[in-house]
């Protein structure tokens, strides 16, 4: 087929020669396209075959736009759904019919329409953002995907469009990562109700979604969805976990359709709540922002407006006690309905038939009252939480202050510190879950009268404080890799590489978080007793908000063997949405000497960026 | 070489056609999103695929019942069948998101009727296709 289309390109006067003569390098056609610079030229980005009818048409956009025209007039099949070329690429065939003075017969495409049909008067297009489960801050990235809105004035009658790695569902986890790092699987578009995508977020994982509605109109959502439809029949990106994944390709599909909004430039990786904010940047891209709450937040805004007496109802019945009727006030009724549609989503297969007795008994009893539900409207801090509020990802941490070190006495210190990503506990919350951390690799220097040095080589952190509830109670739990120099005695010096993991309880409320947790330490360097240290150890911390612009941290940890003590008190502020200052104070004691073997004093400037 | 090719693909048959049985829509993808996974959302992707042959919606919960339901009736039973227990649950107190839903797929009269006789139509319904089919008697 290709020696074919050589050769009618060939014999073919060029069909383009009249019109204005970069159309093949315009934004419009490279975006359309997918192309990317590359050296001095372009190149695809499509990993599969089937996109281009040129030859040459990965690298080569003018000769591209020659035989796309040339295809377009043949009676071809081609596409996975052996389709006309029109019908294969619709948004492509609209774009060149508006764009050159081709005079090519429309041919009539029944599947493609069936498709579009499949969306019931597709108007608008809303990008959606699902924030991280509860109790796991390693999600705190995201996940995005489109919504297209229909005709009907249900939203849940609306469908979702997402950008996924195709794996086959028993792949086991170290294939899976592998693979999907290093772009081992296929990226698959699927189409669902949005009902479905609401089950699976809010209900199943209680995770909250943002919904942006861009401002495409209903001819730029149709195109989109024409272009998506172009991408996924005819060829494939490979998935990339860390830069081209869901959120990329979401951004590149738009970015087709709409070639002045600049949104898919990165760095080194693609954050799907950083892709909010690259939407949000655009004049005039986002029409309305709005929040559904997940299932756990649902529950907890409805129990907040419990009385005393009522929540000991709800308390009783969950907890499987008898309540008499007149207890049952609507309020109660309806918390009760999330609460338990709250434990069915967690419970799943164990859901047993005495619970649902137990569910049908308050339905029962609810259904025999008219009166309307409880409006509630979700208090401040969960709508701050929206991701394009949040500070930058990376960050750069500029520190002086006083340190007494006991082997050197006091000395000015400096301290330097770069991370990639993305969030600790003491930065401002705007943006993110409260009250939890993650961070990905950093580096850390400190300068002091003895020298520089690197202090900190961190790979990664991440800190889930939980807040046990009547309605809720997890674990909270902390893991941390990373590489420190000893401020103790046993190995001065030395850069201790190292792996910490804690397990606790925590209690709290939007405002603060005390919590305890068992810990352990293991590290390993030849100047160790051992060649290695294994420490137990205890940690109390108490994180308190009072305020949105201020926060507080204070910390204490003991380990044994080897024992060792350590007290951190810390404020933070933020200055602007990517500048921060804290203080610091710090003592390290360790068992050699009766006084503190390390004291510090800080302060500390953060600037967030991109 | 031949001899590895076909033992590889022997060994790769059970994960093709498990691929497979994902992508006919049979109530695995709900099973492949109800596993709670640090990465469920990448995994989401086997649920409905975008284009033919699974190029309708997934039927969800449906559980592979061998059910003939008319075309026009299948968003309706997918919307009732998926939403079982939030339906449920907002039939009974008499409005909500899913209630308005359900009236509008099924272009049904009202919830409060549908509240009234929530003994009869709702209660009894064991799952997701039995609501379906006492909610047509009611609406058609």
């Amino acid at each position: 087929m290709n020696f074919l289309l050589v050769l009618l390109v060939i014999l073919n006067i060029d069909p383009v020669r009249a019109d204005a003569p970069d159309l093949a390098y315009s934004r419009e056609w490279l975006r359309l396209m997918h192309y990317q610079p590359h050296g001095n030229g372009f190149k695809s980005e499509l990993d599969g075959k089937g996109f281009y009818f040129a030859p040459d048409g990965r690298t080569n956009p003018r000769a591209e736009i020659e035989a796309s025209l040339e295809a377009f007039k043949q009676d071809l099949k081609v596409s996975r759904l052996k389709l006309h070329p029109q019908c294969a690429f619709p948004e492509r065939f609209r774009f060149l019919m508006e764009h050159t003075r081709a005079d090519i017969k429309p041919v009539d495409c029944p599947v493609f329409k069936e498709f579009l049909s499949g969306f019931h008067g597709a108007k608008a297009t809303t990008l959606v953002f699902s924030s991280a489960y509860p109790n796991n801050p390693a999600s705190m990235f995201g996940h995005s995907f489109l919504k297209i809105e229909s005709d009907r004035k249900n939203e849940l009658l609306d469908s979702g469009i997402n950008y996924a790695a195709f794996t086959p569902p028993d792949a086991n986890i170290f294939a899976f990562m592998y693979l999907g790092v290093f772009g081992g699987y296929q990226g698959t578009w699927s189409r669902d109700p949005y009902f479905k995508k609401v089950n699976d977020y809010i209900n199943a994982e209680s995770r909250d979604l943002w919904e942006y509605q861009l401002t495409l109109n209903q001819q730029e959502t149709l195109r989109l969805l024409a272009h998506i439809w172009e991408l996924e029949v005819n060829s494939h990106f490979d998935y990339f976990f860390f830069d081209e994944n869901c959120s990329y390709q979401i951004l590149r599909a738009i970015e087709a359709i709409k070639p002045d909004w600049n949104l898919s430039e990165h760095r080194i990786y693609v954050i799907p709540g950083e892709t909010i904010k690259r939407v949000s940047d655009v004049p005039g891209a986002v029409r309305e922002v709005r929040f559904r709450p997940s299932l756990y937040h649902q529950l907890e805004m409805q129990f907040a407006h419990l009385s005393d007496e009522e929540r000991k109802t709800y308390r009783d019945y969950m907890n499987g006690k008898t309540v008499a009727p007149e207890r049952m006030s609507v309020r109660v009724m309806d918390t009760l309905l999330t609460g338990i549609l709250h434990r069915k989503a967690r419970k799943k297969r164990k859901w047993s038939a005495e619970d649902q007795a137990r569910e049908n008994q308050v339905l029962e009893l609810r259904s025999k009252n008219p009166t309307s539900p409880m409006r509630i409207e979700p208090p401040a801090h969960l709508l701050t939480s929206r991701p394009d509020w949040g500070h930058d990802p990376y960050s750069a941490h500029f520190s002086g202050g006083w340190l007494e070190r006991d082997e050197i006495g006091a000395t000015s210190l400096f301290r330097l510190k770069l991370k990639s990503a993305y969030h600790d506990l003491l930065a401002p919350d705007h943006g993110f879950t409260p009250f939890s951390e993650i961070e990905f690799p950093w580096v850390e220097f400190h300068a002091d009268k003895k020298g520089a040095r690197l202090q900190e080589l961190g790979l990664i952190s991440s800190t889930s404080l939980f807040p046990l509830t009547h309605f809720d109670q997890r674990p909270s739990w902390r893991l941390r890799w990373a590489a420190e120099t000893e401020r103790g005695r046993e190995c001065q010096n030395c850069l201790l590489p190292g792996f910490e993991a804690a397990y606790g309880l925590a209690l709290g409320d939007h405002a603060y978080r005390l919590y305890a947790f068992a810990l352990g330490k293991a590290e390993v360097h030849s100047q160790l007793q051992h060649g290695y240290r294994l420490r137990p150890g205890l940690e109390l911390g108490w994180i308190w908000k009072p305020k949105e612009k201020y926060k507080m941290r204070l910390v204490g940890r003991r380990f044994w063997n080897s024992i060792a003590n350590e007290l951190r008190w810390e404020h933070s502020t933020p200055i602007s949405r990517n500048q921060e200052l804290r203080q610091t104070s710090y003592i390290h004691h360790d068992d050699h000497f009766g006084r503190p073997a390390w004291l510090e004093f800080r302060l500390e400037w953060i600037s967030y960026f991109r | 070489m031949r001899l590895l090719a076909t033992a590889l693909l022997v060994l790769a048959l059970p994960m093709i056609s498990h691929a497979r049985d994902t992508m006919d829509g049979c109530g695995l993808g709900w099973e492949v999103t109800s596993d709670e996974t640090m990465i469920a959302t990448t995994t989401r992707g086997t649920t409905n695929v975008f284009v033919p042959p699974a190029f309708g919606m997934t039927t969800g919960t449906l559980g592979c019942k061998q059910l003939s339901f008319a075309s026009n009736e299948k968003e309706a039973v997918n919307y009732v069948v998926n939403n079982y227990s939030n339906l449920k649950q907002q039939l009974a107190v008499g409005q909500g998101e899913y209630v308005d839903g359900l009236i509008e797929v099924m272009n049904c009269g009202s919830a409060d009727k549908i509240q009234s006789q929530y003994d009869t139509v709702v209660a009894p319904a064991k799952d997701g296709v039995e609501l379906y089919q006492n909610l047509k008697n009611v609406c058609g």
